[in-house]
């Protein structure tokens, strides 16, 4: 049996481990249009910072892939699928497929924006694209896109000693990450490493000589040599798109719970996959590294005749601000469908808990400085626990969650929950 | 086969000697906030129960760490974290329903989790009670481990009580 695999992401790889563990005996191949064994991406802006050597970024060595059985074909891109002679074209050549899984990733979404093709100007997805990054010597950036990986590299840049401004067109940084009152705390934390922070401003042009040399906004103009372009990822599905796959709402490549495409024997697994939400069950594009892995194991599994059925997508993300850790599961209050929205929060001495209910379930939780214990509220979130009974399990001793806990009182205190609260006991 | 821990909270009188023994095996110092293991009080209901890295199958944290510095050893089973590898980000943190992972700030900031003293759990030897117990992983282990998890949705019942 022949089994493709078009991408050598986190996704691809997991797949053909999933694959290998319960058949030895198939021909496994990776097909990547990158030079690169599998590296991780969530670490390139530490690398840019140059606290992580570039070695380091890497998961595996050739002879990784070789050890396993997997062959890997790295600077080809694959052009074209034939579904219905189940072959794929290569360069020159075509290969043929019993089964296919599409693990071809996102990539960032293009500004329109005159200027790009200025020198200075980046979006940051691959290893190369960080590579570039890394070599560039450039003394003011401006960072488009405050997203986390937005966020991440413009702290890169501020600790490589650039001038750095950031530039966000919504309400305030990491608006799909977390509400409003955690972000501004972000904000000042930031600004205190001497980042400028623009909110609700956008970016119109970029303005250059072969080089770039600054940005207008729509309220101002500003020099600088470096930009770096991160307002988004969007699924890789051209591949997909014109072997005539079917699409999801969202624009990723449709699959249902087995992680099979519209097409048999054709499976699609990571960034360019569009599956459902967890909690929600509506379709969802989380593009995240433990989700594109989870739908790797789950389309390898499938690939080689176990019918595991993927749960769908869960929000958690985790940034690491000049030392002061911020994470966020689940909803935020502005990515909620629900009629009723509650927000217990509270901060104090550089720390923030927010706990975000929907309908009186949990839905969400967010934390600055207080990274501990939040599985078991990421458990509960997916049980969907009820306000009346997460004061009880958040005042469990020795649950490193206390900041939860005491944040939840003093709403409880405030609004009368408590005397509801006090009846379950 | 291998060993799996065996948790019977009933038996466990909160004195933490695990603690002080687990940290002092693997830190050298004696503090319980660099141990592996946790015990986890409902002090007004007299109940305690020691709580570490179950070795999930499937490890949550496992699948969400950045630079794969969660590994699970072929010939043991057992799961540990590459502190060589590990960059301190917290994801793993953030995921395990039970609480296990932590941050030992002694350490660089990087994560550490329960390794069961690769075979020879400390905190077995140290438990004055039994209330750990280290045992082969076959099925009369799975069923002392069902009873143990019984009796503790039992007591949970008891301090979290399902509202109707």
């Amino acid at each position: 049996m022949n089994i493709l695999i078009i991408g050598n992401g986190i996704a691809g790889n997991t797949a053909s481990l999933a694959i290998r563990k319960f058949n030895k005996s198939a021909n496994v191949t990776i097909i990547s249009e990158e030079i690169h064994p599998e590296y991780s991406a969530c670490v390139l802006p530490q690398y840019i910072a140059g606290e992580l050597e570039r070695q380091s970024v890497y998961l595996k060595t050739l002879e990784s892939y070789r050890s396993e059985n997997i062959d890997c074909l790295l600077n080809q891109k694959v052009h074209g699928i034939d579904i219905g002679n189940k072959r794929v074209f290569v360069g020159s050549r075509s290969m043929p497929y019993d089964k296919l899984i599409l693990a071809t990733g996102a990539k960032p979404i293009i500004p329109k924006v005159e200027g790009l093709d200025n020198k200075g100007a980046f979006f940051l997805k691959s290893l190369a694209d960080a590579d570039e990054i890394a070599s560039w010597s450039g003394k003011a950036a401006v960072v488009v896109g405050c997203g986390p990986i937005g966020i991440e590299v413009g702290i890169a840049l501020r600790k490589k000693e650039y001038e750095v401004t950031l530039i966000e067109s919504l309400d305030w940084i990491l608006p799909r990450v977390f509400n409003k009152k955690p972000a501004s705390i972000l904000q000042k934390i930031v600004e205190e490493h001497q980042i400028r922070v623009l909110t609700r401003e956008r970016v119109t042009k970029i303005s250059g000589n072969g080089k770039v040399t600054g940005v207008a906004t729509d309220k101002r103009e500003m020099e600088c040599d470096t930009i770096i372009l991160a307002i988004g990822m969007t699924p890789n599905v051209d591949l997909a798109k014109n072997a005539g796959l079917r699409l999801g709402k969202l624009g990723g490549i449709w699959v249902n719970k087995h992680m099979v495409t519209s097409i048999e024997d054709v499976y699609a697994c990571g960034d360019c996959a569009e599956t459902i939400d967890l909690i929600t069950k509506r379709p969802s594009l989380s593009l995240l590294w433990h989700n594109a892995k989870e739908q790797g194991m789950v389309a390898g599994y499938n690939s080689v005749g176990i019918r595991r059925q993927y749960p769908g997508v869960q929000a958690i993300t985790g940034l690491d601000v000049f030392g002061i850790h911020a994470g966020s599961i689940g909803n935020t209050s502005a990515a909620s469908e629900y009629s009723n929205i509650q927000v217990v929060e509270g901060a104090r001495d550089g720390c923030y808990c927010g706990l975000i209910f929907g309908d009186n379930i949990l839905v969400g939780a967010q934390s600055i400085s207080k990274a501990s214990d939040i599985g078991i509220l990421l458990g509960m979130i997916k049980r969907g626990e009820t306000i009346e009974k997460i004061d009880n399990i958040l005042n469990v001793k020795g649950l490193r969650v206390a900041p939860f806990a005491a944040t939840f009182r003093s709403y409880a205190t405030k609004t009368g929950l408590v005397d509801t609260l006090k009846k379950g006991y | 086969m291998g060993k799996m821990l065996i948790i019977d909270h009933t038996k466990c009188t909160g004195c933490k000697r695990c603690e002080i023994y687990c940290s002092l095996t693997k830190t050298g110092t004696c503090n319980p906030a660099r141990s592996r293991i946790r015990v986890i009080s409902w002090e007004e209901e007299g109940i305690n129960i020691p709580t570490t890295c179950l070795q999930c199958q499937e490890p949550l944290c496992m699948m969400v760490c950045p630079v794969a510095a969660i590994k699970r050893n072929e010939e043991t089973g057992i799961l540990s974290i590459d502190a060589e590898l590990c960059i301190g980000c917290k994801m793993c943190l953030m995921v395990c329903p039970f609480g296990a992972p932590f941050i030992d700030m002694a350490e660089d900031g990087k994560a550490f989790i329960c390794d069961q003293c690769l075979g020879e759990p400390v905190c077995v030897r140290a438990c004055p009670t039994e209330a750990l117990q280290y045992i082969e992983a076959d099925k009369l282990g799975w069923l002392q481990r069902r009873v143990g998890l019984k009796k503790l949705t039992q007591v949970i019942d008891r301090v979290l009580p399902i509202q109707p």
